[in-house]
């Protein structure tokens, strides 16, 4: 049961018929592992956290820096050289005390992604480089739990859910194999626009609030988003029987 | 032939294509993307679905088909 401050707290979503006090219950028993705390981990956080998500686990090793402010706005002038995950927990713990969050001040290698990815129902990539994404994709299709992707630079962004629990759910590897080359551009190199990536992490935090509530999410989908020219694409794709990660899922 | 590659139109050159009656996704790949390019994760689109590379030399195009080809985008 909710307690009737939970009641008051949460109504605008509990009405909604989709959601309901069972959603929000669901919301409150939910753990999330959020991996990077920059432009996309923070609203991912801050949206997670006003919406009652009950455990909310925030893993980043970076400190602030004054180039991080005009888009992780979590932060502010008052708040550099702190660690990202410590000071994105205390500006959350202000803004619900409902929520439990739990700071990794380190990045996610495997060893603790080995320990943290089955803690939770849902992890959410908010990283800023490919090999932790690659890294990440693959603890959560061995350990088949929910993996909501963002990325986003310049104008772009991209955004996909990976959902192993389904059989032929396509995994990030699915569509972009590793290869012999990274990527060559990130936020460093290209630049990125704030309200770009509040868009991806806006979609990342309601697809996020999908999952941990039961209605259904479309996986297997890329979605696209060119915010100059303002215009989203989806691209198909099916799980590739030769992708090395979900083989033998 | 005319095709779309990530939105924008790409005559495909004939002598690519003269022993064959139709051009595949290798044929545009080779010629829209850099050597460099071809060596970076990609995914291939045709009017909107994924192709698998192993089918690239195997997916024939048709005249006005729209093919995207996208790379990760890293940042955040
Ligand atoms: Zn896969």
């Amino acid at each position: 049961m909710l307690t009737s401050n939970e009641q008051l707290r949460y109504s605008r979503q509990t009405m909604l018929k989709h959601i309901g006090e069972n959603g929000q219950l669901k919301l409150r028993n939910a753990s999330v592992l959020i991996v990077g705390m920059g432009g996309l981990g923070n609203p991912v956080a801050m949206y997670l956290n006003a919406a009652g998500v009950g455990r909310i686990m925030i893993a980043d090793g970076d400190n602030i820096e004054i180039t991080n402010l005009q888009r992780q706005v979590l932060f502010g002038e008052s708040d550099l050289t702190q660690n990202k995950a410590d000071c994105a927990a205390e500006k959350l713990n202000k803004n619900n005390s409902d929520t439990q969050i739990e700071v990794i001040d380190e990045m996610l290698d495997e060893e603790l992604g080995q320990f943290y990815i089955p803690q939770v129902d849902v992890v959410v990539d908010c990283s800023d480089n490919i090999e932790t994404r690659y890294l990440v994709n693959s603890l959560c299709v061995d350990h088949k739990k929910p993996f909501v992707v963002g990325a986003a630079t310049g104008f772009d962004g991209q955004q996909l859910v990976v959902d192993p629990r389904k059989d032929n759910a396509a995994c990030y590897q699915c569509f972009f194999p590793i290869s012999e080359k990274a990527p060559a551009n990130n936020c460093q190199t290209v630049g990125i626009l704030g309200p770009v990536l509040a868009i991806i992490a806006g979609l990342q935090a309601l697809q996020t609030i999908k999952l941990l509530t039961g209605i259904d999410v479309k996986y297997n989908q890329l979605n696209v988003y060119d915010g100059f020219y303002n215009q989203w694409q989806q691209f198909n794709i099916s799980k590739q029987v030769d992708c090395p990660i979900c083989q033998n899922n | 032939m005319k095709v779309h590659i990530n939105g924008e139109a790409l005559i495909l050159q004939s002598n690519d294509i003269s022993k064959k009656s139709k051009a595949n996704l290798t044929d545009v790949l080779a010629q829209y993307l850099t050597s460099r390019q071809q060596k970076m994760s990609f995914a291939v689109a045709l009017n909107s679905d994924f192709v698998s590379k192993s089918q690239y030399s195997s997916t024939l195009l048709n005249d006005g088909d729209s093919i995207d080809v996208l790379f990760p985008i890293v940042g955040g």
